[in-house]
């Protein structure tokens, strides 16, 4: 049950993000507003470096990994 | 799926039929945009406008000017730029990594990375190696008297003191990997990206393949990804795959080495055994305003095969606690998860960012877990950058969790599945941190981190008898991270 939920839940989540992005419902803006967006420190995969070595030792000490936050490959001790 | 990938063939050969220049703005528009390419460094907002103005609003021709402007902070060398393709460049980094536990593990890890990026894509090359030296607990309980145990590869034995909780000494474990990835920008709207990995280590081979596709929506305010891994791992356990639920033998308790190398190898099933997974990874980006971007990812994966810890045991014990034996731990062959995660960016001021991510994870071992990050994110002047960060991590323990099986010298009932593995329990994890960035005005880029990090296990209730109740079997494992790198 507790799964059904959470999937429920994701899909509202994805169909409202998208619904709002397609629908052009005050999200998003005209190219020539994208100075700060520009950014290096803006963007989403900034410090990537680091997210990977981050994401090495939270994979070696805690039990779930994925999602964005990257890990694996390792038979940690 | 077909007709996405029709469709973006067909659109590269009309991109390249209309000649370099029209090809170029375009490869850079979607170059920018790209979520997974952060190569601009300039703070490009009063160009931008003014730009845009002039041009009459035209995305491509504004994003290609800030590009241009933005070119020498790009580090580019222009001795290794390609003729043919005159808006490439190369980029060395170069980071060590610290990783040191108070008593336990040290890590040290060291990594090159040769990028070339261009119009129409990157192309990554990675090495990096670390080592492991230090104490690792096998997760037996601790004993009123003195235990004797064979460490894994039988060749020596360890004495662990009374109270004292049972653990392997690592003398020096070495893993290496390399890694090839390549992104292709097809034209403003799709980019797809392709890699392969190939990690060793002396008891864990693995060999990994990544693939993935991204559109860009809305003029570039959203942006729909979906990417895939899959890895094929060999585990080769020290001193061999162990019998899961078996009990663990000394030399001691032979009369002569052959007989103990007898009941050694029958507890073994050979060398090595297979590991495979997969994930699956589909995500949106979305500009939100001009200050802020949001990113939705949902994962989805799968670990089928070996996933026990060789040496890692679960003690048998008696009813004032203390273990009659030690038997080897036993994990599921299959294991599904998955995970929701947002991330945000918001610009609080001129020199101001906040970085915000949660992620809830859930996998059928019982295991779920919520992670919350945050960064806060100074300019400090034209060179330095400041981001304090903090991280908090709370999960649930696997439903085979279990630090003991109670038999108080009856013949112990040994669970089809059981880890007294620490990383398994319910715990609650806290990262404190600061990064410190320089950017020299040749665009080269020097940064520091340091990072305190807390694991809080909580000890299972129900597996404590007698004097167990008293003692914690999964103390508070406090470490230092300390990471460097250089861009060239």
């Amino acid at each position: 049950m507790g799964k059904f939920v959470r999937q429920v839940c994701l899909l509202t989540c994805i169909t409202a993000l998208t619904g709002c992005a397609s629908s052009g419902f005050s999200l998003g803006v005209k190219p020539w507003q994208k100075g700060t967006l520009s950014k290096d420190s803006m963007q989403i995969k900034h410090s990537q470096l680091q997210a990977e070595f981050d994401s090495h030792i939270y994979f070696a000490r805690e039990a779930s990994s994925g999602g964005g936050m990257g890990g694996g490959g390792c038979g940690c001790n | 799926m077909v007709a996405v990938w029709g469709g973006a063939v067909v659109a590269v050969i009309n991109a390249r039929k209309k000649g370099v220049a029209a090809t170029t703005v375009r490869k850079i528009s979607g170059l920018l945009t790209a979520a997974s390419c952060s190569v601009l460094a300039a703070d490009l907002q009063a160009d931008s406008v003014s730009e845009a103005t002039a041009s009459g609003s035209d995305s491509a021709v504004n994003m290609t000017t800030a590009t241009l402007k933005n070119k020498p902070n790009l580090g580019a060398d222009e001795g290794l730029s390609s003729k043919a393709d005159e808006n490439s460049n190369w980029r060395v980094k170069t980071a060590v990594l610290s990783y040191s536990e108070e008593g336990r593990i040290q890590v040290n890890q060291a990594l090159l990375k040769v990028t070339r990026e261009s119009d129409s894509g990157s192309l990554q090359f990675k090495v990096d190696t670390d080592t492991v030296t230090g104490p690792s607990m096998s997760a037996a309980v601790s004993s009123s008297e003195v235990q004797t145990f064979s460490n894994p590869s039988g060749s020596l034995e360890t004495v662990t003191a009374a109270g004292e909780l049972p653990e392997w000494v690592i003398e020096s474990h070495r893993r290496s990997s390399v890694s090839v990835n390549k992104e292709d920008i097809l034209n403003s709207d799709y980019s797809i990206n392709y890699g392969a990995r190939y990690s060793y280590e002396l008891s864990y081979k693995s060999k990994s393949i990544t693939a993935g596709i991204s559109r860009n929506f809305d003029r570039k305010n959203t942006q729909l990804s979906f990417s895939t891994l899959f890895e094929d791992a060999e585990v080769l356990p020290i001193g061999g795959v162990v019998k899961p639920g078996e009990k663990t033998i000394i030399r001691a308790d032979y009369t002569d080495e052959a007989d103990f190398k007898t009941a050694w190898n029958n507890l073994r099933t050979g060398d090595s055994e297979r590991k495979r997974a997969y994930e699956l990874v589909t995500g949106i980006t979305q500009v939100i305003n001009r200050d802020a971007i949001v990113q939705f990812n949902y994962s989805y994966g799968q670990v089928n095969g070996y996933q026990n810890d060789a040496i890692k045991l679960v003690s048998i014990i008696d009813a004032n606690g203390n273990p009659e034996a030690n038997v080897y731990e036993n994990r599921p062959d299959h294991r599904e998860r998955q995970s929701v995660y947002v991330h945000g960016k918001y610009s609080l001021a001129k020199n101001q960012v906040l970085d915000l991510s949660y992620r809830y994870y859930w996998d059928d071992w019982s295991i779920n877990s919520h992670t919350v990050a945050a960064g806060w994110q100074f300019e400090l002047g034209s060179n330095w950058t400041l981001e304090p960060q903090v991280r908090w991590y709370k999960q649930s323990s696997a439903d085979f969790f279990q630090q003991s099986i109670f038999a108080d010298g009856a013949v112990a009932v040994i669970p089809d599945y059981m880890s007294a593995d620490y990383r398994l329990a319910a715990t609650n994890n806290y990262t404190l941190g600061v990064n410190l960035d320089y950017k020299f005005d040749s665009g080269k880029a020097l940064s520091m981190r340091l990072a305190l990090y807390e694991i809080n296990p909580e000890d299972d209730s129900s597996s404590k008898r007698g004097r167990l109740n008293g003692i914690d079997l999964t103390p508070t494992i406090r470490s230092t991270v300390f990471m460097m790198s250089y861009d060239f």
